[in-house]
């Protein structure tokens, strides 16, 4: 069954299950440490590779001696370039391990040996000379006249132009104009589990356990650069621990153990450690914006102009800064946009999706701009939202799915963080007027592009012979919930208890393809999927019981326990006898989802109200509260979405307050690939988070009317903090992160401003 | 590599002296961390000094007015009282080290040892002029803590000898210890401060940590605040306060790093010292 | 490497350990030489907290701990706090307030909020967020973690009360 052919599931259904806060069905397995992750995977004979990474930028590999390092005990084998025959990897086709490394941290080799510490002996013991070449890390570098043309930089080529009308004539007789320059940096995923794989290569089949947001696609990457059918590759990921959009394509982990594990015919485990998963495993793109917005008195947009630069670093990966100008295209009525979007290559690890690409970025610089508009006119941050609200895709010219989303945020976020009662609450602690905390808060909006499915998704629903249902799809369950909302969906169609639906999931031979778990479209493409097959496996039963018992098909009925029929003869039949009488016929269906919406454009749209103290002599910031109302469609399950939406928020305030891989650029190392000196969000760097739930159901974006909301709560919230400290300081900080040194400085030099003014305020 | 556990410092000191090249182990949450890293792979000897019971007591002499604390004493029983009671200032610094988990590891002693500038517990032995006891099989000797720290993790200590205790003064008068760092919690100090007064001697200790090579005593600032306050009253005056912070900001020595700059380091020193002193006494003066 | 022998008491059980590298991590010993695989590996440098264990009661992350010199001590694990198919207070109150996402972290803070709670019958929010600074989670944002530890404290406390009232 499609799909498309489902009923909109919100006339005439008892939902028991959708839509309340189920538990989520794998926690058991969690809590107790039995949850089966990649790193955790043991195979009879296994061996574990580490992988050798370059120590310098950007360098030929001359020689690499491997006498040295075989000569270690315990060790088994050493791959290097010499061993692998044209075996190309990133979108550049670069070589898997290649002869000119790019950045520090560019896989050269693998050790591989009995043990995790006899292959680090092996490492220690391996030698490789290199030939250091020119290199260039700072994107400024590479921009700089005369700059050496490095990584086949040719940034003209590169410029994407999207936009509508007439820009430049709209800056000429604008009312008001705000612009500015803003910097964005690079963030790590930090997922908890780190990339890797452990590949067993068994005759002309391989076995790979790996760490993946998209089993699919790593088969098909894989099986496309080992010369393999998709039917001799295996994907399997029961356990991910944490993706964030870094784990949406087969990496070099996964690919060096399938090669170990067929030079030497056993299994083989290779994981990143800490520091290779940091530099090598995808990043946040660093940006730079320019951008100019004008504006009439009433504050109505007449144009945006948007100029970027984004640091993709040394390779193309996949989603990097994919959707940076998206904000600028989408979020605003406005009949004048450009925007320019250019790509650097430096010698720095390669970039990859990271959870809303782009949108983060672009929605801190023109929220930061729209902030400044609303003081500038003095009109409310969110009335000058409101006045500028678009229902439509003015780049398409096709409606939003749900083109009052956005406005049922506002009010929602507002009612929720009582925007209307808490202005201007600057005090002092009394002791000292110079100690005493700032307080400030912001708004910002957001827009966001996937909402309506990634096709294809498909599965398969079946009732076993004593009733209790198995749903088979290789779609995997990233730590999102998906295990537990697409159980609750087959159980509402169905009608049956939760806890008699099993799901096979995250194995590519156990379930027809599914779409990787990437841009919030897990739930979309593949909630309706399984329904479908749900539905089509009672259409399967009232089929096979209409023929068994000879009745009218039409008659019959099934209510989740039992079968019943109209007909006056037929005495209503338990399940779990029809299916026995049934055996050996097995009852099943089969559900996809293989189109998007097409006569509008799907949207998931949103905002945030942050609350912070400023302490304005260390420059310390604590976010005290963070409200945010994410249209996201229905709630599948309030508890899981509220989860998300607490994980999102506190993404955004590290991205806001402490997150940013900081590279030495004159040795063009990074400095902190540790998360000592990386700063995620502890627990104490968090505050009360709310989520102002709007779910309403957006039925012209999918038949369940569910959008996802994986990106969502993060998109605004780096925004709305800095808009919060611009309130509390009277400073607009234009860098990312808002480090205490940064805040400090800017504050002391618009002191120092004041002063020569003479303005003491 | 082999593993030593010994029970006893005499077996330790010997076991040290016949391997000078041997690796301490202390709580591990330094030395732990660089063999895991690969950057430290002890060839010979390790000796995990956990078991040692005479590293792991304390004992308060209340004639001499002196806390006796073995190396091995974690910051979490450092924190816990009567510990924290007679030396309030090193169990402030000790709840601001890392984690439940890094303070049930990390000792007094081996922050000395590792003698980073960042040490938490650092600026409070420098601020209460401690006593460390160091042992080898030569014998043993008392050394000032300000004649013990040397640099950037580097001490007087020589290769074939432990630190085994360390004395302070239980002293009459307000101590507190503070730190700046880059985010709420599991954070190196980009500046931290102790200060400490003596009332039985009218005088005022400052010590600051994360901005110099190693801890350092502002002697200035010190004397400026001491001669500033009523010793009657415990009252101070506002500006006087003020010029602490400025005198404490002269005296650091700060370096720019990934981490943050000289100039915050030197700002965020002075607020930090100019608070304790706010705390310590009572203010006169405040603007309204 | 060495093959010299040594045997660590994990969750009540003695497990011989060769073929060991003496400088590993108990982490590492608990994972790759007895096959406990619950405590988690993600930093290497005690700052996730995914490693965190009992040792002699003391919690501490077992990736600073060096494996052999924990000999004749108790150690024990996410895999020791509750009989098999008997989930703990604690790992119950995770489930039912939704305070796990990909599950990576999880068994650290498992082992951390019952230390937590041993010490601490009613922690407040502040101690709990101060207590639970050295555990890493970045997929939850720490709310439902919290809520859990709170719910444990309830129903500890109440079930303390209650078992007064039986008695009397």
């Amino acid at each position: 069954m499609r799909a498309s052919d489902l009923d909109d599931w919100t006339t005439g259904t008892a939902l028991d299950l959708v839509g309340s806060s189920v538990d989520r069905v794998d926690a058991v397995d969690k809590v107790t440490g039995r949850a089966r992750y990649t790193a955790d995977v043991q195979l009879p004979g296994q061996l574990t590779g580490v992988i050798v990474r370059s120590p310098i930028p950007h360098g030929r590999v001359v020689s690499i001696d491997t006498a040295s390092a075989l000569g270690v005990e315990g060790v088994v084998d050493v791959l290097t370039a010499d061993d692998i025959d044209e075996i190309s990897w990133y979108e550049d086709d670069a070589p898997l391990l290649p002869g000119i490394v790019r950045y520090v941290g560019d896989e050269v080799a693998l050790v591989v040996a009995e043990t995790r510490s006899d292959a680090e002996r092996g490492v220690g013991a391996l030698s490789v000379e290199y030939e250091p070449m020119e290199f260039l890390t700072h994107p400024d570098d590479v921009e700089r006249p005369g700059a050496p043309e490095l990584l086949g930089n040719e940034s003209a080529d590169e410029v994407e132009e999207d936009g509508r009308g007439d820009v430049d004539e709209a800056f000429d007789d604008a009312h008001i104009v705000v612009e500015g320059t803003f910097r964005t940096p690079v963030a790590i995923h930090n997922s908890l589990e780190p990339h890797g794989a452990v590949a067993d290569w068994v005759g002309d089949s391989i076995t790979l356990y790996t760490s993946t947001q998209g089993v699919n696609d790593v088969r098909e990457q894989m099986g496309e650069r080992l010369g393999l059918n998709h039917n001799q590759v295996r994907v399997v990921s029961e356990f991910v621990g944490g993706g964030f959009g870094a784990k949406q394509v087969a990496w070099k982990p996964t690919m060096l153990a399938a090669l170990a594990s067929k030079r030497t015919g056993r299994p083989v485990w290779v994981m990143n450690d800490r520091s290779g998963e940091n530099v090598a495993a995808g990043k946040r793109n660093g940006t730079e914006h320019t951008v100019r917005i004008a504006a009439d008195p009433d504050g109505r947009l007449l144009a945006i102009d948007a100029d970027v630069r984004a640091d993709r670093g040394a390779y193309a990966v996949k989603g990097e800064a994919s959707a940076v100008s998206g904000p600028y295209l989408h979020l605003y009525q406005c009949a004048r946009v450009r925007t320019r979007v250019r790509r650097v290559r430096t010698n720095t690890g390669p970039a990859v999706a990271f959870r809303a690409p782009g949108y983060v970025e672009s929605t801190f610089v023109l929220e930061s701009l729209m902030d400044e508009l609303a003081g500038e006119l003095d009109i409310d941050p969110i009335e000058l939202r409101r006045r500028n609200h678009s229902s439509r895709n003015q780049q398409e010219d096709l409606e939003w799915s749900q083109p009052e989303g956005l406005l049922r945020s506002y009010e929602r976020v507002a009612e929720v963080a009582r925007w209307d009662e808490t202005d201007d609450r600057d005090e002092t602690d009394g002791e000292d007027e110079h100690d005493g905390l700032l307080h400030g808060r912001g708004f910002a909006a957001h827009d966001w592009l996937a909402a309506s499915a990634m096709p294809p998704g498909h599965a398969g629903v079946e009732f076993n012979f004593d009733g209790s249902v198995h749903v088979s799809t290789s779609a995997q369950d990233i730590g999102t919930g998906t295990r537990t909302v697409l159980a609750q969906v087959v159980a509402d169609e169905l009608g049956v208890d939760i806890s008699s639906v099993r799901l096979s999931l995250g194995d590519t031979s156990t379930g027809p393809p599914a779409p990787t778990s990437a841009g919030s479209t897990t739930v979309p493409t593949m909630a309706p999927a399984v329904r479908a097959a749900a539905a089509a496996a009672v259409d399967d039963l009232l089929d096979a019981a209409a023929e068994h018992h000879g009745v009218e098909r039409s008659s019959l009925s099934f209510d989740g326990t039992h079968v019943k029929s109209s007909a006056a003869a037929f005495e209503d039949q338990p399940l779990g006898d029809l299916l026995s009488d049934l055996s050996p016929r097995v009852v099943h269906g089969w559900g996809g989802r293989e189109t998007i919406a097409e006569d509008v454009s799907p949207r998931a749209q949103g905002s945030a109200v942050a609350e912070v103290s400023v302490d304005p002599l260390t420059g310390e910031v604590r976010v005290t509260s963070i409200t945010v109302a994410p249209d996201c469609g229905r709630i599948l399950n309030r508890r899981l979405a509220d989860s998300q939406v607490i994980g999102g928020v506190t993404q955004g305030i590290g991205f806001a307050l402490t997150e940013e891989q900081v590279v030495d650029h004159r040795l063009g190392v990074v400095v902190n690939p540790d998360l000592n000196e990386y700063l995620l969000p502890t627990v104490s760097d968090t505050c009360t988070i709310r989520h102002a739930a709007l779910d309403i159901p957006d039925l012209r974006a999918n038949p369940l009317g569910t959008k996802g909301i994986g990106e969502l709560p993060l998109i605004a919230v780096p925004a709305a903090i800095a808009n919060a400290v611009r309130d509390a300081t009277g400073i607009r900080l234009h860098e990312l992160p808002i480090t205490r040194r940064r805040l400090l400085e800017a504050i002391a030099s618009s002191e120092a401003l004041d002063h020569e003014s003479g303005d003491h305020r | 590599m082999t593993l030593a556990v010994p029970t006893s410092l005499d077996d330790a000191v010997r076991l040290l002296d016949e391997h000078p090249d041997a690796m301490l182990l202390a709580g591990g949450t330094d030395a732990m961390v660089e063999i895991n890293d690969g950057h430290r792979r002890p060839a010979s000897l390790v000796i995990a000094l956990n078991r040692v019971s005479d590293l792991r007591s304390w004992r308060h002499d209340a004639d001499a007015g002196t806390v006796t604390i073995g190396a091995g004493i974690t910051y979490t029983e450092l924190m816990e009282p009567p510990l924290a009671t007679l030396l309030p200032a090193l169990a402030e610094a000790s709840r601001t080290v890392g984690s439940p988990q890094i303070r049930n590891a990390g000792t007094l002693g081996g922050n000395l040892g590792t003698c980073s500038p960042a040490g938490d517990g650092l600026p409070v032995l420098s601020a209460l002029d401690a006593k460390v006891r160091i042992v080898s099989a030569d014998g043993e000797r008392d050394a000032s803590i300000h004649d013990v720290m040397l640099g950037v993790k580097r001490t007087s200590l020589e290769p074939n000898e432990l630190i085994a205790e360390i004395t302070l003064p239980v002293r009459s008068g307000w101590q507190g210890y503070a730190k700046v760092g880059v985010r709420n919690a599991m954070v190196i100090a980009v500046a931290s401060a102790c200060l400490a007064v003596d009332e039985t001697n009218q005088s005022v200790a400052i010590a600051l940590g994360s901005v110099g090579p190693t801890v350092i005593r502002c002697t200035e600032a010190e004397q400026h605040l001491a001669s500033a306050v009523d010793w009657d009253t415990g009252v101070v005056d506002h500006d006087a306060i003020g010029r602490v912070g400025e005198l404490v900001s002269a005296a650091s020595s700060p370096i720019t790093d990934h981490r943050s700059t000289a100039e915050y380091r030197r700002h965020a020193v002075g607020v930090l010292a100019r608070r304790l002193a706010r705390r310590a006494f009572t203010i006169n003066g405040v603007a309204a | 490497m060495s093959n010299e022998l040594f045997t660590l008491r994990v969750n009540g059980s003695d497990h011989d350990v060769a073929d060991s590298w003496l400088g590993e991590s108990l982490l590492d010993v608990l994972r790759d030489r007895i096959g406990l695989m619950g405590s988690k590996g993600a930093c290497t440098q005690g700052e996730c907290g995914s490693c965190s264990v009992l040792v002699d009661g003391v919690l501490v992350c077992s990736c600073l701990v060096m494996g052999a010199s924990a000999v004749d001590q108790e150690i024990v694990t996410i895999e020791g706090v509750a009989p098999v198919g008997t989930p703990s207070d604690v790992q119950q109150a995770f489930v039912d307030a939704g305070a796990v996402q990909c599950g990576f972290c999880t068994p650290g803070l498992v082992m951390a909020v019952h230390d937590l709670l041993e010490r601490t019958g009613s922690p407040t929010d502040t101690e709990i967020r101060e207590e639970l600074a050295g555990n890493v989670c970045r997929c939850t944002g720490y709310g439902r973690i919290i809520d859990a530890v709170q719910q444990v404290a309830v129903r500890r406390s109440s079930d303390h009360d209650g078992g007064r009232g039986d008695a009397s």
